[in-house]
Order: structure tokens, then sequence, then C-alpha cells
């Protein structure tokens, strides 16, 4: 089970013209059970990649086929939107049922499911991002907090039980807070139900300490897809092409730099720990 | 320059009050920075800085002008200038310039000074070769540096940003911070509102607030020596700081400077080769 | 797709597009007279050939005109057909029995779509090359006398300029909430136009509550900038007649006088 992309290129049009390619021969696989971090610089095309895994943009050329169901399929598109669940940025934007129950129920009421089914995903869903459902069902989702919104939103990705999440940028604008409930409960999902996760985002910092593999894209063209260590121990590389590495890589690399022979993989601070603890053994 | 004195707010059907008896004062040519989780009423207080919002009880000075006071307000907002958290619902006009230009025009100055004001605010913030560029076709981190151009073109004393780089890449954020921290070297009084703990490393002074209440104030060592308070506050420290902790715990003796990974590697590195 | 906001719009450096917004829209207003003075086919010539020449000094490309034509085509063809049904004459070319088509028929129909035509170009003329921005700044300029009568002259104009600043912001907006929709399951292609009226509520309510929130936010900025209404406020740009605005001008009511002559004399 994966999502296979064989060398997909893509070019938005204007007046009926192509404009430049924005990805360009994208070729790699996305294995079940990852979490893939996607990182590039504003402008790489991480949000463009994005919509092509559950066809919203088609793909001409080349191919996203997921759990074999090729998207360049007309009629695959609706089987994949259910397989695939896409949080955008700042989700919140989307809510518009009058109740948060009514929304979530959004997704699963478009699968045509039971409304016996609907009612149990809803609730599990609600669950699930930590809304309460006695309390949340029958209230507004306009009158909720802004951390509290935006969990009704992935609710409502949630209950259509997506085999794979994809998010762009789950935490933008949220408090430390927020972020760290949204983190928490991506790893849940993963280590629970198994889930895909692929997450685009700006922190290096949580990237290190969540993804099991990161894409690195530039420019459309991929740059880099490997482990967390192996990507961030490339530091030159990516500040050339405008991206920073994890606060701990920094300090490694500082420490370098003082004469200390400290291998630049090391990206969390769990790592770095262990090797204080290992170095100390030795000495 | 700006003083809270016992400032409490209560917004209408509130059950408690946003801003609880704030004391606060920032003098002349400052860098502070305000952190606080959501609801801690740190952009409430960012709003009472230019009369947006009046404190229920207590009051909010300016330059001596006290806020409450409707005559004045007009003049506390030309001293006081605002860029706030979404760079697309602050730009008023289609085009760059235009946008700039926005204050000045309220303040009825003579077109040809407007020019100037405007031409100078696009280059400190560095964005002359914009000036005719239409505000969809930019950047958030471009679109915040129009912001704060059109508040300087106002030529304000003080700064306020109100969460002005929440929306922004890393990239944008540290564009604007860039252009914040030179202004704050010319002479310009800056208060910053932020969740963003990293952000708060290089400023004069960092005043936490929880529940409406201020719960630190000091220089960003003296706060940042506070980990388990500003957890408990719900508040994420700099990694590098949570790391120094977890060193110290360790055995290695750090001191509060430490701060950014630089420090960091400053300090640790004499310690290691001792070993 | 954002660029569909500024209007028509064509940016350009030519005669036309350097001339005072105002300047174009007393131009428009004399060439609506002049195309209204005509009552036969022949005399629209005169209009005609003033609008040629300001495509010509605009260096727009004719495609522009034509695009702006599409929307009306079967408004044209309507009335085209409506007055060679209607319209009664003498001079009878053809006669089915139930309806007669006759030379004045065919003269009519020609010459009101000509009319049409000549009008909508006319306008389009105006705003393929003066931008939305200097249309509003031409028009409050224009209407500041009606201030006198308490008409909310500035009021108007600013809620135009907020208008035209938005519009890209918000067409972003509504493409990633349909997108963010669409990936929930939602259908807006199929079904029949009260299924897909429906179907565009969970794009309509996300997207007023985000102007709403959009209007709180501007208004508050807006207020933080010292905006305190029209009074006392100046503009960094001023509009100024130049001699070239005064030669087109002139220009004008040349044409407008030659036409009033012509149609004297051919009485």
């Amino acid at each position: 089970m994966s999502i296979v992309i064989n060398h997909l290129t893509f070019a938005y049009t204007q007046g009926g013209k192509p404009l430049a390619p924005t990805l360009k021969d994208l070729s790699f696989t996305i294995e079940a059970g990852m979490f893939l971090g996607i990182i590039g610089h504003t402008g790489s095309g991480k949000s463009t990649f994005v919509k092509h895994l559950n066809g919203l943009l088609p793909s001409e050329k080349g191919a996203v086929v997921v759990d074999g169901h090729d998207l360049s399929q007309k009629n695959e598109r609706k089987t994949v939107r259910s397989l695939v669940g896409m949080v955008f940025q700042y989700p919140e934007y989307q809510l518009f049922a009058e109740t948060v129950y009514e929304d979530v129920a959004f997704g699963p009421r478009n699968m045509k499911l039971d409304e016996a089914e609907i009612k149990n995903r809803v609730t599990n869903a609600m669950q699930l991002v930590g809304l309460d459902p006695e309390r949340f069902s029958s209230r507004s989702p306009f009158e909720l907090s802004g951390g509290e919104r935006r969990r009704a939103a992935i609710a409502g990705v949630l209950a259509m039980h997506p085999k794979y999440l994809v998010l762009d940028e789950p935490m933008a604008g949220l408090d430390p807070l927020g972020r760290r409930e949204i983190l928490a409960l991506l790893e849940k999902l993963r280590t629970e139900s198994g889930c895909t996760i692929i997450m685009i985002s700006h922190s290096m910092d949580d990237i290190a300490n969540h993804a099991t593999n990161v894409l690195v894209l530039e420019k459309g063209s991929l740059f880099l897809y490997d482990t967390p260590q192996n990507v961030f121990c490339r530091a030159q590389e990516l500040q050339e092409i405008g991206l920073s590495v994890p606060s701990i890589t920094k300090i490694c690399i500082e420490m370098n730099e003082k004469g200390i022979r400290i291998p630049t993989t090391i990206c969390t601070e769990e790592a770095f720990l262990n090797w204080f603890r290992e170095d100390m053994r030795h000495a | 320059m700006i003083r809270f004195d016992h400032v409490t707010y209560q917004y209408e059907k509130a059950f408690s009050p946003a801003l609880s008896d704030i004391n606060l004062e920032i003098r002349e040519g400052e860098f502070v920075a305000v952190v606080g989780h959501n609801g801690s009423g740190k952009s409430t207080l960012a709003k009472h800085v230019n009369g947006l919002l009046l404190p229920t009880e207590g009051t909010v000075t300016v330059c001596g002008m006290p806020t409450s006071n409707e005559d004045d307000i007009l003049k506390i907002r030309q001293k006081v200038g605002i860029a706030f958290q979404n760079p697309d619902n602050q730009l008023v006009t289609t085009v760059v310039e235009e946008d700039v230009a926005f204050g000045p025009e309220n303040l009825g100055i003579v077109p040809e000074e407007i020019r100037t004001r405007v031409d100078e605010a696009l280059a400190s913030v560095g964005m002359t070769a914009y000036a005719s560029t239409a505000v969809h076709h930019l950047s958030g981190g471009q679109k915040q540096r129009i912001a704060i151009a059109g508040i300087l073109a106002l030529k304000p004393q003080i700064l306020v940003l109100d969460e002005a780089s929440a929306m922004l890449d890393p990239s944008g954020r540290a564009d604007l911070l860039k252009t914040v921290e030179a202004l704050h070297k010319d002479g310009m009084t800056v208060l910053m509102v932020t969740q963003y703990m990293e952000e708060t490393t290089g400023c004069d002074r960092v005043v936490v607030m929880k529940g409406g209440k201020i719960i630190l104030d000091g220089t960003p060592a003296e706060v940042f020596k506070h980990t388990d308070l500003l957890k408990e506050s719900n508040l994420v420290p700099p990694e590098t700081v949570l790391l120094r902790d977890s060193l110290r715990s360790m055995g290695y003796a750090l001191s509060d400077q430490v701060l950014t990974a630089e420090q960091l590697a400053e300090e640790l590195c004499p310690l290691l080769s001792t070993i | 797709m954002r660029d569909i906001t500024l209007g028509q719009f064509v940016a350009g450096d030519s005669f036309i597009h350097k001339l005072d917004p105002r300047t174009k829209i007393a131009m428009m207003i004399l060439y609506i007279v002049m195309v209204f003075l005509v009552k036969e086919i022949w005399f629209l010539a005169i209009p005609f050939a003033y609008l040629v020449l300001e495509l010509v000094l605009s260096k727009i490309s004719l495609r522009y005109i034509v695009n702006s034509l599409k929307p009306i085509r079967f408004l044209l063809i309507l009335m085209f057909i409506l007055n060679l049904f209607f319209t009664k004459g003498e001079h009878v070319w053809l006669d089915l029995r139930f309806w007669k088509l006759t030379g004045e028929a065919v003269l009519q129909s020609f010459f009101l779509s000509i009319r049409i035509v000549l009008l909508v170009a006319g306008a389009s003329m105006l705003t393929l090359t003066t931008s939305p921005i200097a249309l509003t700044d031409g028009l409050e300029k224009l209407l500041s006398p009606l201030k006198f009568l308490h008409f909310p002259v500035h009021e108007l104009a600013m809620m135009m300029t907020i208008a035209l600043r938005f519009v890209p912001t918000l067409i972003d907006e509504s493409e990633k909430i349909r997108n963010a929709q669409m990936s929930r399951g939602a259908d807006f292609e199929s079904g029949n136009i009260f299924k897909r009226v429906k179907s565009m509520i969970p794009i309509l309510i996300p997207l007023f509550v985000s102007s709403f929130r959009k209007a709180d936010d501007l208004a508050i900025a807006m207020e933080s900038r010292c905006y305190h209404g029209g009074d006392g406020r100046t503009r960094m740009h001023q509009l100024k007649f130049r001699k070239e605005d005064v030669f087109a001008i002139l220009v004008t009511l040349l044409f407008v006088a030659s036409l009033i002559v012509i149609l004297v004399l051919f009485k």
C-alpha cells in the first residue's frame, strides 16, 4: 500500500497559455505508515504537489497512483478523496454548518454512509481531536476558540477515515499549546490507527522531532528525499535553497566549528543528550 | 513613553477580565516583547496603546496624553503605529505606494510631503522596488513590510507589532524581524506582541502574560531562567533553552546568558574539552 | 485568475493611457452623445471614425474590443431579429404573406445593432485604458461638487477602493474553500441547477464569515492609521490636466461639432 508518484510534471495556465512548470518530473513513493515531512521555500511547489495527491489538480503529465487507483482516471478521484484526507492551511476557514456535528458529518454524508455510521464516525472523530461530543456537538463552530475551530475542521477530515492524511501547515497561527495538541494528535493517529501522515511544515524542529522521512522540494524538483538525519546534516545545501535546519542541528554545527566533533546528523534533543551520555562513558 | 496604570479591561459578556490591574511602563528607545498564550490578554494590551480599546478601570498614557481623552486620539494614533496579524486585512488600497500614503493622507499633509514620506518609508523597509506593484502580488512577509511602511509614513515614535509575524513563513518572519530591529537601532521604541519565544531573545525586555496578568518582566536571560513557570503558562521556551536546562540537569555548568545556538556552543565547548 | 479583478484594464503608456481619467470620462460622455444624436445609419460613420482614432492611439489590440462585445452577442442577435420582424416599411423585399421583409426593417436592424456595438465598444475603451483606481479617483473628483448636497462622494470612492483591493483576496479565498470542500467529497459539478445552487452553501457561508472578519480587521487597521472620514484628507496623487488633455477634449468637441453641422446640412 503506497502512493506512487511517477514523472509528475505540472504547470498552471494563464489565459490558456501554460506558465513555467511548478512541478518538474517528480518520481518517488510514499509508503504507508510514514510520517512524511515536506519542506521547501515558499514557491517551491509544496502546496501544488499535495493538491495532486487527491486529484484536486489533474496529473496531465506523469501519474499519481494511490493504493492502485490511478488519479488520471476521472472516476477514480471520488474513491481517492475518501482515501486521502486533506487539511489545508487555516482549515477552520472551511467551517460552514450550523453545528459542529453537522460540519464534521459533511464528509461522511458526501460518502453516502448511513446515519448510524455517520453518527459513529462523527463521535469518534470529535473524541480523537479532543472535542467532547456531548459538549460540542450542538454548538455553532463559529463560537469556538481558534484552537477548537482548527480541531473541529480536522475532525471533519478524520471522519472520512482517510488512510493518508495530508496537512498543509496544520499548526500555522496557533499558540504553542495548540501546536503541541495537533502534533500529539498526528502521532496518535499514526501509531494507533496506522494512518500515514504527510505534513508540509516550515518548522524544522517539528519535522526533526516527528517525521520519519523528509521530502525537500526546490523550484518544483525533488531536491532530497531521505530520513531527517540525512537531510538536515546537509545544512549548507539547505541554506543555499533558503531553508534552515533544526535548532539542535545548529548547535551541533556551532560545536563542530569550535572543534568538538559531534555528528551533524543529530537533530533532536533526545539524540543530542544520548550522544552526550555516550561521550561521557568514553571519557 | 507609555504607562499602564492599574489597567483593567473587561470585554462585554466575558466572565473574567482580559486585563486585570496591569502596571507597565515602556521607556523611550526600548525594544519590549510581550509573550503569552492565546487568551492571555497580550493582544488586548496592544489595542490599549493607541486607544482602540479604552480601559474599564485605570489609565493608559502615551507621551503624557491619556488615551481616554478623545481630543488627543488622532495625535496618539500618529505617535503609536500598530501592525496587525493578518497581512491581507490591513492594507487598504490596491497599489503599494498608495497604501503607504493612506496614513499621511488622513492627516491632511500636503502632497509633496506625502511623496517624500512614502519614498522614505518604502526605503526603510526595503520595498522601494515594489512601489507601483499591486498588493495582491506580494508575499505575506512583503505585505507586512508594506503595513509597517504605512505606519512609518505617519512618523510614529512607537511601533507596536500585534502578532504581526504569526501568519508568515520563516523567511518572511526573519525579514520582518530584521526590519524591526533596524528601525529600533535608529531610535524607534518597539512593543512586539508574539507567541514565538525564539523571537524575543534579542529584545531588551520580555514581559510574560498569563490570564490577564503580568507574571514575569525582565531581560530575556532573567525570564528564561523560569522555564518551568513558562511551561506552566502554556509557553514553549526556545529549543536551545530547553536543551540548556537538560544539560544543566546532567551537571554542566551553563549560565543564564545561554539563549542561542552560538552562546550554547560557546559555553559548552570549553566544558567538554576538560572532560 | 486573480487578475480578472483589475477589470479589463490593459496596462500601457499610450497617449490615451496617459490622459487624466476625468478627460477620458468626459470623452466617453461626449462620444455617447454623438452616438445618440445620429438617427440614420450612415452618419454613425463619424462616431465610428472617432472610436477607430481612439483605438489606434491607445495601441490596444482589437481583440479586447471584440471580447468586450461577446457577452452581449445574444442580445444583439435578438434585437436584430425583432427589428427585422416589427419594423414597418414600404420597400418590400420579400413577401411571405404573414410577414413582409422590408428594406427599412433591414436598415433599422443594422442601425440599432451598430449603435449598441458602438456604445459598448466606446465604454470598453474607457475601462481598457483606465485602471479602476484612476477611474475611482476621477469619479471622486468629478462628483465632488455633489458634496455640498450632502452626497457621500468620499465614502463612495473609499468603498470602491476597498472593494477593488479585496476582490482578488476573496477570489483566492473562495478557491481555497472550494478545494477544501471538494476534498471532503463535495460535488459542485453535477446535478440540476437547484442542486448546484444548494451545493454552493458550503462555499458561500465560510466566504461571508471571512468577509465579515476582514471588514472588522480592516476597520481597526484604518482607524489605527488615523482614518477619520473624508474631512481634511489630502491625496498624494493629485490629478492634473496637461496640454494633452486639453487637446484631446478639443478634438472630441471638434468631432461633435462636425457631426452637428453635418446633421443640420443633411436634414
